[in-house]
């Protein structure tokens, strides 16, 4: 078989249609949580003064900020479909109004001068999910499923590929903006310092761990190199199998250290939510359900 | 191959492939950080001197106490750094215009009894000297200073 053909088979293999509605309800429901979770801070924007709007995305289609109105209305809209989202509910339309408005809350939300960048993968995750067959099982109001063979299973390795190229792009800034001397431990080391001391000085959370790391300062290059590591080495969960489980354990452990030594959370990996296309979430499932109904 | 066949592959090449390389673009295009497409420049730079801009109350004594972000106009810490550092970017009439809103929000706030002044001041640090050595600046400048307002009345400025 030419790589090529292997490719092909690669990309459009099936999946079972559960496991597309699991990632529906699983990236779903995280969204929705969060959505809610942070609707102080995603609404905030709305008394932020003019001069600290720096559009982002596509909010640079806005010339000036939304009407407070407008903003709720929008947060709304996002909320509601979300809610259907997860449900399955008319998906058909309200996948793509949620990805869209997702989209737009978040953009907005980061056109203030700051961009969290645990929302990024969110996002894209969201919106390949709307454009997949992600609500034919395990939706409501039941349906039964289309005869149709499932065809989704290119919107699960998508999911893989984008949140792969996503560490890689961020391991490759290091390597452009650093150079291989990021993997000393030197410029993290540096990082630390200067993420801990602007928090002391602006008066916000820090970590205690990161600074009572730093003057020893041997402990910094196996950190940099674990991470650089987890950062290039993410095609390789593509493999799929163990090479996935070990990459996303890999990974989850990077943002857990980025947590511990510098109290940044990034909420969507660490909760493993943005992991799950690497995994046979169905067999989990029928699994769960079984012991339940044992 | 059946036209719906052939229509199916399409959408989940263009699709299934141009996520991941539209994620990828902002490597190769050199374009800025920006949503939901980013160069992720986090922790990729090497850090030297740090240089923070804060905005301080100034007692009749010279007792200075940092604002919280709520007196700047935002609730988040980062958003309230990123406001001062713009005004200082935008020069002195960015900064008066800083100043003079939350001199205003000061005067209404409770709290801050003491203050006569605000002021931004800009900060010089070496951050792993910080924590190893001792936590004392680099160097520090009052940039901006404005008083606060009697009511009804608008702040005076001082370079």
């Amino acid at each position: 078989m030419s790589p090529l053909a292997r490719f092909d088979a690669w990309l459009l293999a099936p999946v079972p249609r559960e496991r597309l509605a699991l990632l529906r309800v699983g990236i779903g429901a995280y969204a929705l949580i969060y959505l809610l979770a942070r609707g102080r801070d995603v609404l905030a924007p709305a008394h932020y003064p003019e001069s600290a709007f720096a559009p982002l995305g596509v909010v640079r289609l806005l010339d000036a900020p939304l009407p407070a109105p407008a903003l709720y209305a929008l947060y709304a809209l996002c909320v509601l479909s979300g809610a259907l989202f997860v449900l399955g509910s008319a998906y058909r339309w309200v996948a793509p109004l949620f990805a869209l408005s997702l989209l737009c809350v978040l953009s907005y939300r980061h056109s203030w001068g700051m961009i969290f960048h645990t929302d990024n993968l969110l996002v894209l995750h969201v919106a390949l999910l709307a454009l997949s067959p992600a609500a034919d099982v395990l939706a409501w109001p039941r349906r039964p499923p289309p005869r149709s063979a499932p065809g989704g299973g290119w919107v699960v390795r998508a999911l893989c590929m984008v949140t792969c190229a996503a560490y890689l792009v961020a391991g490759l800034a290091k390597l452009e903006l650093s150079g291989i001397g990021w993997a000393g431990g030197g410029p993290l080391r540096q990082q630390i310092a200067y993420d801990a001391l602007r928090k002391i000085e602006l008066g916000s959370v820090h970590s205690p761990l990161g600074p009572w790391l730093l003057p020893h300062a041997w402990v910094f290059a196996p950190l940099s190199m674990f991470s650089l590591a987890a950062e290039l080495l993410a095609p390789l969960a593509l493999l799929g199998g163990r090479w996935a489980a070990i990459w996303c354990s890999c990974a989850w452990l990077f943002h857990l250290g980025v947590l511990g030594m510098m109290a940044i959370v990034f909420p969507y990996p660490l909760s493993g939510a943005a992991f799950l296309a690497f995994f046979p979430l169905e067999r989990w499932f029928a699994r769960a359900t079984r012991r339940g109904s044992d | 191959m059946a036209r719906s066949e052939v229509a199916r592959r399409l959408c989940a090449y263009l699709l299934g492939l141009g996520m991941p390389a539209a994620v990828l673009a902002p490597l190769l295009s050199g374009a800025s950080d920006s949503f939901p497409l980013s160069t992720y420049p986090m922790f990729a730079q090497s850090r030297g001197e740090l240089t923070l801009y804060s905005m301080v109350a100034l007692g009749g004594d010279g007792h200075e106490e940092r604002l919280p972000p709520p007196l700047l106009g935002t609730k988040e810490v980062l958003q309230a750094k990123v406001l001062i550092e713009r005004s200082v970017d935008g020069g002195p009439d960015t900064m008066a215009q800083l100043c003079s809103d939350a001199a205003a929000r000061v005067a209404a706030a409770p709290g801050f009894a003491t203050a006569r002044r605000l002021a931004i001041v800009q900060r010089r640090y070496d951050p792993i000297a910080y924590f190893v050595e001792s936590p004392t600046p680099l160097a520090e400048q009052r940039i901006f200073e404005c008083a606060l307002p009697a009511r009804g009345t608008p702040p005076d400025e001082r370079r």
